[in-house]
């Protein structure tokens, strides 16, 4: 049996130190607020922090047991649970670092289009997908290439965020149109040189192709699914009945 | 049949090393991409068995998606069915190698084809850390002639003399000869480099 060592009215931790995984977004700013602030050493904890880039380059540190703990896409430890993203490895979340917070853009191409169909309708987000589902059937008489939509993980709520709004317009998301992973710094530059037509990402890449006057944002993300788990932080489940 | 390779990297010599060393192992480089490249197009045209990426490319995401689309696509090393090189997989994150690969590859050629690769990606970090040491020694000097020389100057001394100064000054003062001159520039307002 570990016995607990007690400190005053604390108990220490069972694991000091820690390396939590993250990617450069706006979204990781607890943690790195926790750090430049000192408030880890306040718990007694050793934290470095190892800066990813890729979703999957968490996962696999998460997998691999590189990493103690990540900010994680709030569907990917799920995933990894279920086995299907990766190893199967059992995770439990630690902690919701925010809700909701992206939206969906498309091109002002694709925006135009979709304003001739249906002048009035755009100004909720299931009127705005069914004016996609008309620029789409246009699309399909005259012989046209499907549109891309991009989001930026197969296992983000971003996806789901992308395709529930598609399917409340009549879009089929398999078939009517090409669903796309693109990692979030490309999807600007590739809407204006329009290998996309639209995406579902978090911000500053909607505001960013806005600014630009390449892009529209149609609708945040709250319109479609109110207080949606974004990013959570998640700790290999091995660790979890040890840590409390 | 040789196994046909994919390249994501978006250096250079880096990759041309890599290219090169696979092709020498018995494996057939059907080409080298970067970020910006439309991998969906790539990776239908050439129908590559496995993708050597670099872990730092966000392209990867992308690769994952690939890897959901079906069986044709390479899926990503974590996920192999024979999964009896859980050791090489973390060697290669290390190494920042990640590879993609589709079920029908041996395990041994999975091994064979990652060795080559960490090793590349090894050797070619060396040789970059080597240079910015040797590049990095070079500014020192530049730094320490610079500041002898102003000694030189202004005490009217010799080069020895000079020398010998900074290096009692800094011996005194418990610092590094380098870490002397660039004080002795940076108050001169004599910038180093």
């Amino acid at each position: 049996m570990n016995s607990t060592l007690v400190t005053g009215n604390t108990c220490a931790p069972e694991l000091r130190h820690l390396t939590l995984g993250m990617l450069p977004l706006n979204d990781a700013a607890p943690l790195v607020v926790a750090l430049e602030n000192g408030y880890f050493g306040d718990e007694g904890l050793d934290v470095s922090l190892s800066v990813e880039t890729s979703w999957a380059g968490l996962r696999d540190g998460m997998q691999l047991g590189l990493l103690d703990g990540a900010q994680m896409l709030a569907l990917m430890p799920l995933a990894s649970t279920l086995g299907l993203d990766g190893r199967a490895t059992p995770m439990i979340s630690a902690m919701t670092l925010n809700l909701g917070g992206n939206a969906i853009t498309v091109s002002q191409t694709l925006y135009e289009r979709m304003l001739e169909h249906d002048p009035g309708a755009m100004q909720t987000p299931v009127a705005q997908a069914k004016a996609l589902a008309r620029v789409i059937e246009m699309q399909r008489q005259t012989g046209g290439p499907k549109l891309r939509f991009a989001n930026v993980y197969p296992f983000s709520s971003h996806r789901y965020l992308l395709r529930y709004w598609l399917a409340t317009g009549g879009i089929d998301p398999e078939n009517d149109l090409e669903l796309r992973v693109v990692p979030p710094p490309l999807m600007a530059y590739q809407l204006e040189s329009r290998k996309l037509d639209g995406y579902c990402v978090g911000e500053p890449w909607n505001r960013l192709a806005a600014s630009r006057g390449q892009g529209r944002v149609l609708c945040g993300s709250f319109d479609i699914w109110g207080g949606e788990p974004r990013k959570n932080i998640w700790c290999a489940r091995s660790l979890g009945p040890a840590v409390p | 049949m040789a196994i046909r390779v994919l390249i994501v990297d978006t250096k250079n010599e880096r990759s041309q090393a890599l290219e090169q060393a696979l092709a020498e192992a018995g494996f057939d480089v059907v080409s080298t991409v970067d970020e910006q490249d439309d991998l969906y197009v790539t990776m239908e045209e050439l129908q590559p068995d496995a993708v050597i990426v670099d872990a730092a490319l966000p392209s990867r995401d992308t690769l994952e998606h690939l890897g959901q689309l079906g069986r044709r696509y390479p899926k990503p090393m974590i996920m192999l069915a024979e999964e009896e090189t859980p050791d090489l997989t973390q060697q290669a994150t290390r190494a920042g190698v990640s590879a993609y690969v589709v079920d029908s590859i041996s395990p041994a050629l999975v091994r064979s084809m990652l060795n080559v690769s960490i090793s590349s990606f090894e050797s070619f970090r060396a040789l970059k850390g080597e240079l910015s040491r040797t590049q990095e020694t070079l500014s020192q000097r530049r730094a320490i002639d610079r500041a002898k020389a102003m000694i030189m100057e202004m005490h009217g001394l010799g080069e020895d003399a000079a020398y010998q100064y900074m290096r009692k000054t800094a011996m005194n003062r418990r610092m590094t000869i380098h870490e002397l001159a660039q004080e002795l520039l940076s108050v001169t307002g004599n910038k180093g480099k």
